[in-house]
């Protein structure tokens, strides 16, 4: 048990995951004196929180929330943050485990690099890269930051996309802007071997592909979009500034469908994905607010608005004049002067045909991909849909005694629950590591 | 002086209703101010990097940060400030986000309101003084008001990481409500189960001490030095201990304060708690069960606009059971939305409604009691269609509603209630447990409804964060302690008689009154009373307020 | 020589830490909106508030000065409150000898009322502002 005499400080847990789970954890334990690793497979802390304009019901800025964190941790001299970095094998020792974590070239020297941009406003192939973290809808170069806010603040060169480092050939433009002498085409892949006390699974989430759903016509018709894409169309820091811009235009007419991927047995998810309701309503409100005479639809089953203030955020958005359809739409098809939802309004009995400018899919959500991987390397057991198993009175312990879990890897759930779940993973690792 | 002055955007939060530029134009080349430098996020990693390198390029002697309000970040921005060799006490945070963009809509005068405040800002800002926080020692002890699931949680964290852990329960027993619960979904076994299994491992827990029909009666201090006092069957119980966590649960809506529902008047009207505690009852063939949702909750007519969180999940759970027990009964559940998003909720509500529950979307408008039966008249929102039926047995799914003590504690405490009466938290995103109070907590139900796995996490996250905060053994505090300056002091003694926290004492040889720095509270009466300005609150000088008066009345 | 525009109050406030300032960043959370002439000092407590700095006020302008503090029996520093209630009840006394009552105002206002905050400072500006363009003299 803990107490006087423990040395907590000779305890190494090995945090996989970097949003604001792994974020909350990390911290959690590193203030109880622990050292943390911290893995992150993407450049940049952050998650899914960053990419989010506003979180509900507040409507707060989700980035000014959660980057002040993202600098704690990379501050906090009790945390090493390894990003571009997986785990490829785990072996258990002991009590604890072995971990081979596999470090993917940055080609960017850290300690050189100054984060000035200047490598990226050279770069031959600026405006040409699709920019993953913007959902594809901006372009970027070969070389660059995710996004403005990345922690650690350092550039990095995708090795598919550069010239140089895919094809051979190229007159490496980024060298000669850079000042710092930082670019390295010649860094390696790393191997490093870690031995850990414990280990706590963070690993999040992806939104379901709405391709998927071939009656919402998701790739097919123009103008028909995600949830998560409009997110980035909301923020400031995505491909339109924040300004709510479609296709060159300021659409007038929004019809968004709820539970995209959700309760829905045919799509292999039956589950309920627990934060598409309110951040449809959360959407509404930002058009509303931006756009004066924008004209809302959502079509929804049930409005799952069971959070604190998450009723009243919910009443507040139909009084502000966003119509609930109760009933999800057949059909979705190209009109005249934007795109036709056909849809049984349940309560009024009819068939309706709304016309629309934009129809945005509130996709639910799946487990991270290449959870499963991780998982099959600890033989850690998941349900039918790929979350990790746990129970209701021990919420963060998997099946392996040192691996715990903690945010949606282990079921959906808000902002809020994510932080009182990594919480408990911290104490339950605590517990475990000072047994 | 040099002054530098950093305006955030704050995204389009700040930047889409003030003129940044404006503010820029405005106080760049004023006198002593050295530079004036803008933002996007200056919460993030450049933004930070930009307000230390500026301060140690431009030499700054005090730092304007023109952003989110002052409670957000303080930490962080002090952090840096100090890092950057500047003393964290010469830096002004204006709220001009909070205190401007985000309450008016008239850009213009959003600016000038702006520069107004942080006009105000330098003029305080230019008299502050360097100053140091000072440690203290903090006890590594926590008092946990309320023995339930949330508070035997945290306390068996605690007690496990060596901390003296206090347990207050004003019932005969710990266990709270889960002690009536006779199964909990989805893990199917009895709260007593689950109850005597954490009575059992508090017990062989040693620096565990339990008071069970005890209340809190009396609470000072401050973080790491509060004092408590219990009122104990044993007569008072005088404790120290370094902070606090809240876990006195929720009160079960009682229908009977809606005398339309008929409950407390009709036999044949339950609560799903009256049905948990009853279980036994035996349904035969041809029973005509129904089970209201919302009772108690979403209401504007009784004021509880709320949602219960977990009475939807209770009503299926409660028609699922009775179909098990005789699938010859008919169950039909009214509902205005299915709230059955748990891990395993949605598979649940399937599952039930494959065994032959109905499940009607509702309003009920009227429940009357016949001899042949309860009559239920509505209108069947789907359908559009009024109906009514009769059933033998009506189950209300009643919701949570705040704890019946939340009021007393909250006083004793000097923590918020928010409108429903539930405990309000620092942050309903990031700091869901946390108090305004550094080292106080509230876990469980009594800062909204939550399910037992809810509970147990708030309860262990807040024993997890308390415990990384008094593990050290001391801590930080503000320095801002009431001043005697000797010269002036004439012995009046005017401020040792108003003195909130019996912090001034008299000095009968040189006749002048002296502060005792540790019981200070840092309140400011003594200054705003003292007719000589001899006493004065760090950090709160008269000449800063006062400046502060004139920056922002000064017509610009 | 009559000015025809409007004109709009200025008013200066004081707010304690742990409750009424609170109320007043909840507002600004949640975006209510509220008359852009009306600023928030902040003090540790209401009690901190001098008579003086009411008054300064009043001299260098505002037309009207608010104290918001904790309810009565929720003060933070436990009476801190009460003392508040009594210099501001004295400060009114001397105010309404030179018809000047309507100026300062005390506020009740707990970390939670946001709304409440918003209204009475509206209200108060309201009020004000008409007083200032009925061409009343104070």
């Amino acid at each position: 048990m803990l107490g006087a005499g423990e040395f907590l400080d000779e305890r190494h847990v090995l945090v996989i995951g970097g949003g604001i789970a792994g974020i909350t954890a990390s911290l959690e334990l590193a203030l109880c004196g622990v050292k943390v690793t911290m893995l992150e497979e993407t450049p940049s802390i952050g998650g899914r929180m960053i990419q989010l304009d506003k979180t509900f019901p507040t409507l707060d800025c989700s980035s000014c929330t959660l980057t002040p964190k993202m600098v704690e941790v990379a501050l906090n001299p009790n945390i090493e943050l390894l990003t571009l970095s997986s785990p490829v094998e785990i072996k258990k020792i002991k009590k604890g485990f072995n971990v081979t974590i596999k470090k993917k070239p940055r080609y960017v020297n850290p300690s050189l690099c100054t984060a000035c941009g200047l490598c990226s406003d050279a770069c031959v192939m600026k405006d040409r890269i699709k920019d993953e973290f913007n959902l594809y809808l901006s372009k970027r170069s070969a070389i660059y930051i995710p996004f403005p806010q990345a922690v650690p603040q350092k550039f990095l060169i995708d090795d598919k996309a550069c010239l140089f480092l895919s094809r051979g050939r190229c007159k490496k433009s980024c060298i000669e802007a850079c000042g710092s002498n930082a670019i390295d085409f010649n860094e390696k892949e790393e191997i490093i071997q870690r031995d850990f006390d414990a280990i706590i699974i963070a690993t999040g989430f992806d939104l379901y592909e709405a391709a998927e759903k071939a009656e919402f016509g998701y790739g097919r018709l123009n103008g028909v979009i995600t949830s998560i894409e409009f997110e980035r169309l909301c923020s400031v820091t995505g491909p339109t500034g924040g300004e709510i811009v479609l296709n060159g235009k300021t659409p007038k007419r929004f019809y968004f469908i709820q539970c995209v991927g959700s309760r829905d047995r045919q799509t292999g998810a039956r589950f309920c994905s627990r934060v598409c309701c309110m951040y449809t309503a959360k959407h509404a409100n930002i058009i509303k607010d931006r756009i004066k005479d924008a004209q809302i639809f959502i079509s929804y089953i049930d409005v799952r608005a069971y959070g604190k203030g998450y009723e009243e955020f919910y009443k507040n958005t139909q009084e502000l004049g966003v119509f609930y359809i109760r009933g999800i739409p057949g059909e979705i098809s190209k009109s005249e002067d934007g795109l036709l939802v056909r849809v049984e309004d349940i309560l009024t009995n009819e068939i309706i045909e709304v016309a629309t400018d934009v129809v945005i899919l509130a996709t639910g959500v799946r487990p991270h991909r290449g959870t499963e991987k991780l998982l099959d390397m600890m033989s850690v057991d998941s349900d039918s849909y790929g979350f990790i198993t746990v129970s209701a009175i021990k919420s963060s312990q998997t099946n392996i005694d040192g691996i715990f879990v903690c945010g949606m890897a282990s079921g959906p759930k808000d902002i809020a629950d994510t932080v009182a779940s990594a919480g408990e993973a911290a104490a339950s690792c605590l517990e475990y590591i000072t047994m | 002086m040099r002054i530098g002055i950093f305006i955030c955007h704050c995204g389009h939060n700040i930047k889409s209703t003030v003129d940044i530029d404006k503010i820029k134009e405005f106080f760049t080349g004023s006198i002593n101010i050295t530079s004036v430098l803008d933002y996007p996020f200056l919460c993030s990693e450049p933004g930070q990097a930009l307000i230390k390198n500026s301060i140690k390029n431009d030499k700054l002697e005090r730092v304007v940060i023109a952003a989110c309000t002052k409670s957000l970040h303080q930490d962080m921005f002090k952090s840096l400030v100090r890092n950057a060799g500047l003393n964290p006490f010469l830096l002004r945070r204006i709220g001009i986000r909070e205190h401007c963009s985000w309450v008016g809509d008239d850009i213009e005068k959003n600016t000038v309101k702006a520069i107004k405040l942080i006009k105000a800002g330098i003029y305080s800002l230019a008299h502050y003084e360097s100053l140091e926080e000072k440690l203290v020692e903090v006890n590594k002890s926590v008092l946990i008001l309320g023995g339930g699931i949330s508070g035997m949680s945290a306390a068996i964290f605690l007690a496990r990481s060596g901390m003296e852990v206090y347990i207050a329960e004003k019932e005969n027993e710990l266990g709270g409500h889960l002690r009536h619960i006779k199964e909990i979904w989805p893990v199917r076994k009895q709260g007593r189960e689950i109850i005597d299994k954490m009575k059992m491992t508090l017990k062989e827990l040693k620096n565990v001490n339990i008071f069970t029909s005890s209340r809190l009666i009396s609470f000072c201090g401050s973080f790491g030095n509060y004092q408590a006092t219990l009122e104990t069957p044993e007569g008072e119980k005088k404790i120290t201990i370094g902070g606090l966590i809240v876990a006195i649960g929720f009160s079960p809506f009682d229908p009977s304060t809606k005398p339309e529902l008929q409950y407390g008047i009709d036999k044949r009207i339950i609560t799903t708690l009256d049905f948990e505690n009853n279980m036994n009852i035996s349904f035969k063939e041809g029973d005509r069960v129904a089970i209201l949702h919302c009772i108690g909750s979403r209401d504007d007519s009784i004021g509880k606009t709320y949602c219960s969180r977990v009475c939807c999940i209770n009503a299926i759970k409660t028609a699922n059971y009775i179909k098990s027990q005789n699938k010859n009964t008919y169950v039909e559940s009214f509902y205005m939305d299915v709230r059955s998003h748990p891990r395993g909720g949605e598979e649940f509500y399937e599952d039930t409604q494959e065994k032959g529950v109905f499940f009607t979307r509702a309003n009920i408008s009227e429940i009357i009691p016949e001899k042949t039966g309860v009559i239920l008249r509505g209108e069947d929102t789907l359908l559009g269609m009024p109906f009514e039926r009769e059933f033998d047995l009506v189950i209300l799914s009643i919701g949570l509603s705040y704890p019946e003590d939340g009021h007393e504690i909250a006083n004793l405490l000097k923590i918020t209630l928010d409108k429903d009466g539930f405990f309000l938290e620092a942050h309903p995103k990031l700091r869901p447990y946390d108090t305004a109070l550094k080292g106080i907590f509230i876990a469980g139900s009594c800062s909204g409804p939550k399910d037992m796995e809810e509970s147990i996490n708030h309860g262990r996250a807040s024993a997890v964060k308390l415990y990384g905060l008094l593990n050290l053994g001391y801590t930080f505090v503000e320095p801002f302690i009431a001043n005697v300056d000797t010269k002036r002091c004439s012995g009046c003694r005017v401020c040792e008689q108003v003195c909130v926290a019996k912090a001034i004492n008299f000095d009968g040889n040189l006749h002048i009154v002296r502060v005792e720095e540790a019981a200070c509270m840092g309140c400011g009466l003594c200054n705003a009373t003292c007719p000589s300005s001899a006493i004065s609150l760090k950090g709160y000088f008269d000449s800063f307020i006062t400046d502060e008066i004139s920056g922002l009345l000064e017509i610009a | 020589m009559s000015d025809k525009k409007e004109r709009e109050p200025e008013i200066v406030g004081f707010a304690c830490s742990y409750c009424s300032f609170k109320a007043s960043e909840m507002a600004g959370s949640l975006r209510m909106k509220y008359p852009e002439n009306v600023r928030v000092i902040q003090v540790p407590c209401s009690s901190r508030v001098d008579p003086a700095f009411v008054i300064k006020a009043i001299f260098e302008g505002a037309d009207g000065v608010f104290v918001s503090s904790c309810h009565p029996g929720d003060c933070h520093f436990i009476r801190g409150n009460y003392y508040t209630r009594r210099k501001m009840a004295a400060l009114k006394e001397m105010f309404k000898a030179f018809s000047m009552d309507g100026k300062v105002k005390l506020f009740w206002i707990s970390a939670a009322e946001a709304r409440k905050f918003i209204e009475k400072i509206t209200n108060m500006y309201n009020e004000l502002r008409e007083e200032k363009n009925a061409g009343k003299k104070n």
